[in-house]
């Protein structure tokens, strides 16, 4: 199935890793100028673990050269690594579609334990070397038997501080077999920091929890597979969440194409309406939903905060009584639904 | 229990309506005052009407002008006294059959009267029927309750003016229901999914200080093939839950 290939090229490169030096003292970070960045990310598959590391260290440098004190990275950002497995004719098969989707979450689930931790020591090296919180993304890793779409955190030091599975799947993911995540973690790390991943910001309930972490930054990484980007689709999620909540969004998109699947996006920073210069809830964004870059931009929390109080805040004892007993009687539902219908004669 | 998750879960139920049935608000209350009527062809052939004003007309007057209408009528408004908005719903014989208070408000506005508890859905010639008044189109938390209650259209009145993609366009997105914004501009909105042009904003006929929306039922049912709302993760909200104290 191309595990043993992949394991031995990843092993063939790892010690490419170990050239990641120090290239700066840790930043220091000021909550009335904080300043975070974006990176949008083409998913292409990389021939090399140092082909991809030497684009990471691209981004990277790019950002901290800004001050960025924070990066955010898009989904599935270690699924460029893929790549390793291009002469193997597993990958092949999947770029003419001859994998069902059972084939394919089969496939990714025997690959995630050789990629996961190469994905992990590098990105803990890029935060330790840059001295930056870094929001790796996400990839896929085997949690307990099953995959799950993981962002990762790490703090300045290089430390894995935080992950987050993905709380909400699109229908693609659930073929795979990937199974969502079933609570928001809590923050950790230097920065009042949570990351969602993706489709997650397209539900309200994801900010209400982050702000009761006490995030007041939603790291954002996305991946949409969608060939044709759209102004509106693109307001749906961490925009409109970010105006609902008044929590900065810092969203890392990936585009370009990966085994037949295109993705279009802008990596972005947005805040709440009346906190951004042309009113348009925009601190930063890309020009365009394709290619690669880096956007930076510069928040001030303290002022942020101040804005928060200006919301409507949603009544205590109303949502107890209207929402938390729906939630209870669809998860019961949802539950029915995964266990099918009772044996005959109950 | 599976058809009933489905029901609950799934496309919106057709309940036999067709994309025609219409939905007609008011621009502004000036002609409302003037005495004028709908236009003529428009009365006869809408389902229900929304006048979406400024103040809280009295409510004799305004059923005399419902029973004058002969469908449903919501009127939604600042209440004469104080703050706070009403929705009052007459039937097409004028008779008010319900009433409707704002849930929420921001901490800006003047202290209103008093704030409803309860949301319903209500039944408008065969629609299901959220009503969001005032700021509460403001808190997803309402029109999240209205949806999981059952609501196909959420209707947005006496609400402050939002920028586009803000207000119902929003709750339209997250909810996957056809919603209507009686403020200034009035919109008519979808799922993007729903919408040819990708923008979830569908075009309004204008006539005079009225203003028509043709509801497009039918257009949700490709929204079911990846229903937002399926996705839902009672399970994390539950663990994490924002409202308790």
């Amino acid at each position: 199935m191309g595990r043993a290939y992949l394991a031995w090229r990843v092993a063939h490169e790892r010690h490419r890793v170990q050239v990641l030096q120090r290239r700066g003292v840790p930043h220091a970070w000021r909550r009335e100028a904080l300043v975070v960045a974006a990176v949008q990310w083409d998913m292409r598959p990389v021939g090399s673990v140092s082909d991809w590391t030497a684009r990471l260290v691209l981004q990277c440098d790019q950002a901290t050269r800004a001050g960025a004190a924070l990066i955010v990275f898009p989904e599935y950002v270690g699924l460029s690594l893929l790549g390793l497995l291009s002469e193997h004719r597993i990958l092949r098969r999947a770029s003419a579609g001859q994998l069902s989707p059972t084939e394919v979450g089969t496939r990714l689930k025997a690959w995630a334990p050789t990629l996961v931790p190469l994905y992990r020591t590098v990105f803990s090296r890029l935060a330790a070397a840059y001295g930056v919180t870094v929001v790796a993304g996400s990839t896929l890793v085997q949690q307990a038997g099953h995959l799950q779409n993981l962002a990762h955190v790490f703090a300045p030091d290089g430390r894995l501080v935080a992950t987050q599975p993905k709380l909400h799947l699109l229908a693609t993911e659930a073929s795979w077999g990937v199974v969502p995540g079933t609570s928001l973690a809590p923050i950790a790390g230097p920065l009042p920091v949570q990351p969602v991943v993706c489709y997650d910001a397209s539900f309200f309930e994801t900010y209400r929890m982050a702000r009761v972490n006490g995030a007041e930054l939603v790291a954002v990484p996305i991946a949409d597979p969608e060939p044709d980007y759209g102004e509106a689709k693109a307001r749906r999620g961490a925009w409109a969440r970010t105006q609902e909540s008044g929590l900065v969004s810092v969203v890392g998109a990936g585009t370009g194409e990966l085994y037949g699947i295109t993705f279009t996006g802008k990596a972005a920073v947005y805040a709440p309406l009346a906190e951004s210069p042309a009113r348009d809830g925009v601190l930063a964004e890309s020009p365009h939903p394709d290619g690669e870059g880096v956007v930076v931009a510069t928040i001030d929390l303290d002022r942020l905060q101040a804005y928060r109080q200006q919301l409507p805040t949603p009544r205590a004892d109303r949502v107890a009584s209207w929402l938390a007993p729906r939630y209870r009687a669809l998860g019961r539902l949802m539950e029915d639904e995964r266990a099918g219908p009772p044996p005959a004669g109950l | 229990m599976h058809h009933h998750a489905r029901t609950l879960l799934g496309p919106p139920p057709a309940r036999g309506l067709s994309a025609a049935r219409v939905v007609v608000t008011r621009l502004d209350t000036l002609s409302y005052w003037r005495g004028d009527h709908l236009p003529g062809t428009w009365g006869p052939s809408s389902d229900f009407i929304v006048l979406d004003l400024a103040h809280m007309p009295a409510r004799p007057q305004t059923a005399r002008w419902a029973d004058g209408a002969q469908v449903p009528t919501l009127v939604a408004a600042r209440q004469p006294d104080g703050d706070s908005r009403r929705a009052d719903l007459y039937d097409g014989r004028g008779r008010q059959v319900a009433s409707l208070g704002q849930t929420h408000r921001a901490p800006g506005d003047a202290e209103p009267a008093r704030l409803s508890d309860a949301v319903q859905v209500l039944d408008l010639a065969g629609h299901a029927v959220g009503v969001l008044l005032g700021d509460d189109v403001l808190v997803p938390e309402v029109s999240r309750t209205l949806t999981l209650m059952g609501a196909e259209l959420l209707l947005a009145v006496a609400a402050p003016h939002l920028p586009p993609y803000l207000g119902i366009w929003r709750e339209s997105q997250q909810n996957q229901v056809i919603g209507f914004g009686g403020g200034a501009p009035p919109a008519l909105t979808v799922p993007c999914e729903a919408d040819a042009q990708g923008t979830g904003f569908l075009s309004l006929e204008y006539l005079g200080d009225w203003v028509r929306a043709t509801l497009p039922w039918g257009a949700l049912a490709p929204v079911g093939e990846a229903t937002l709302l399926q996705q839902l993760n009672p399970r994390a909200y539950l663990d994490r839950p924002w409202w308790s104290p």
